[in-house]
């Protein structure tokens, strides 16, 4: 499980930046990483923020000021070092500003050369020729009419063509197969950590679920032990979404595009993991921190 | 005096931190930083578990030429009422002249003239408060010349003539005998230590062999020793960290408290 396994890295030993917080050495892949495949980039700024929290190189006041804690503590990942570079503010907009940053961009970018998120690109192509397909269906419907062929065959030809499209969909999706797997790892890992206290595993269910996320009906603000005054910092900021506040971590989150940060199967939303959606910080709508609920 | 014990000033960056140190016995606020309005959570938290609050002025400049502004003592007493806090403080400096506000708490001449519009300005200032007012020494890096007094005649008459307390910063001590060459241990023997209020303790930094008082620093040994020899000679009713900056971890903070028990024995 990621969240046993969970062993603090020192600044400069790993070659990859993106290290820090490494998960199991068969996937490579750390929390940090993890939960911007769940949840973008509003949820990896939350696991950045709340990461460094932990390691007591921040703290948050009651009203929910992040301010520096003097000490030597140096960032483990890059957005660790964005969160840091953006204090002292409020924990909302530490996030925001944490996820709206360049390091959060080329995270995605790392993350797309590593195979675990499917490059714009290449989804674009892949919609529009899934587009191409259900247009060819339907002209292949009415030209079966129009040329009054057999119904088997029209119908035949129809069903198989929304059979490709549907094959072309799956394939359209955020993720990759191994970022889905790496989801459905943190997931694993976060049910497992509910059981477990302890720092790594509070950070397992930061990753997985955002810290507006219901866990078995509770917020884990509340679960954190997070002060209601400081998660109202989080709060005000996702009613603001839609004019100002969403502006830097919506920018950030469309490129993750909505419905399917989390990109598991639809399957996986019966899960409480699923209640999450519009979770992260940054979701408001749903639009980015809540990769969760879209999948 | 009333006996306070070892305290921190209360910040709101650090009020998780305040709240939850062990060994705190009493905090201190920066008046000019709170609203009796709405005062912070965790400072009425603080003062309903029985841990005295200590409203700190910076501005009243009751040292300055002009009348004290009444505006700024009814703000300090109405803080000092809402707070239950027993006793306020300010510094013996001025901060404004000439209806400017220099930002910093400047040094006032030793001076039989200066003296007077101090002690007017006080005993103003005492008709308006609740409770007792506090005097603190600065820390200067000039010194204004033809003093008549030296720095400790110049507070014993100020305590004699207003019957105020004193708030004796021992880094602000170790500042001028760092940086002007004050005797500190004169200071102790003419200052009246019975009306000693509390001490405060703060850290600093050397730079090109001046000693700035940050508040952003830890607090160097040579500090702690200033609080010992103003220890040899009184049992303080309070010592109180100041930290304004660069706050450090909860276990460092809790070490400079500690070290400051240790000192106190
Ligand atoms: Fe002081």
């Amino acid at each position: 499980m990621v969240a046993n396994s969970w062993t603090p890295a020192t600044a400069g030993s790993t070659p990859d930046p993106w290290q820090g917080h490494a998960g199991p050495a068969q996937t490579g892949l750390g929390l940090e990483e993890q939960a911007f495949l769940v949840g973008g980039p509003g949820r990896a700024a939350e696991f950045a923020v709340m990461s460094l929290t932990e390691a007591g190189a921040l703290r948050i006041s009651r009203d929910g000021l992040v301010s520096p804690v003097q000490s030597r503590t140096q960032p483990r990942t890059p957005l660790q070092a964005r969160t840091l570079a953006s204090v002292p503010r409020s924990l909302g907009d530490v996030i925001t500003a944490t996820a709206g940053g360049p390091e959060s961009g080329r995270l995605r970018l790392h993350l797309i050369d590593r195979g675990f998120v499917v490059s714009p690109g290449r989804r674009r192509a892949v919609r529009g020729l899934r587009r191409l397909v259900v247009l060819a269906a339907v002209l292949g419907v009415f030209a079966a009419i129009a040329l009054d062929l057999p119904f088997a065959v029209a119908g035949g030809t129809a069903v198989a063509m929304l059979l490709v499209a549907a094959v072309l969909g799956r394939a359209g999706r955020p993720l990759t197969a191994s970022g889905r797997a790496e989801v459905r790892r943190l997931r694993q890992a976060a049910a497992t950590a509910m059981t477990e206290p302890g720092i790594p595993n509070r950070l397992t269910l930061v990753a997985a679920y955002g810290l507006l996320g219901k866990v078995r009906g509770q917020y884990l603000w509340r679960i954190l032990g997070i002060a209601p005054t400081v998660s109202a910092t989080l709060r005000r900021r996702s009613r603001s979404q839609g004019s100002s506040g969403g502006a830097s971590c919506g920018g950030g989150c469309g490129s993750c595009s909505s419905s399917s940060c989390g990109g598991g199967s639809s399957s996986d939303s019966g899960s409480s993991s699923s209640s999450d959606s519009g979770g992260s910080s940054c979701g408001g709508g749903g639009g980015c921190g809540g990769g969760g609920g879209g999948d | 005096m009333e006996k306070l014990g070892v305290g921190i000033g209360w910040r709101p960056e650090i009020d998780l931190t305040v709240e939850r140190l062990p060994g705190v016995d009493f905090v201190e606020v920066v008046a000019e930083n709170l609203h009796v309005s709405h005062l912070p959570e965790s400072v009425l938290l603080l003062r309903d578990r029985g841990i005295p609050v200590l409203p700190h002025a910076v501005s009243l400049s009751l040292g300055g030429a002009e009348p004290v502004d009444r505006d700024r003592v009814a703000h300090l007493a109405s803080l000092a009422e809402a707070l239950d806090a027993p006793l306020v403080s300010d510094h013996v400096c001025f901060v404004r002249a000439g209806g400017l506000d220099s930002g910093h708490l400047m040094p006032l001449p030793r001076t039989r003239d200066a003296l007077d519009v101090l002690v007017a300005n006080v005993k103003a200032a005492q008709q308006d408060l609740p409770v007792p007012l506090a005097l603190e020494n600065v820390a200067a890096l000039l010194e204004w010349p033809d003093a008549d007094l030296t720095e400790g005649q110049f507070f014993a008459e100020l305590v004699d003539r207003t019957d105020c307390h004193l708030l004796i910063d021992v880094a602000n001590l170790y500042a001028n005998a760092r940086n002007l060459g004050t005797d500190v241990s004169r200071f102790l023997d003419e200052i009246p230590l019975e009306r000693l209020a509390y001490v405060h303790v703060a850290g600093g930094e050397e730079h090109q062999g001046v000693y700035h008082d940050t508040h952003a620093h830890a607090v160097r040994p040579e500090v702690l020793d200033v609080l010992a020899q103003l220890r040899a000679r009184v049992d303080p009713p309070g010592v109180l960290l100041e930290r304004d900056d660069h706050y450090p971890a909860d276990a460092e903070l809790a070490g400079e408290l500690a070290a400051i028990r240790a000192v106190l024995g």
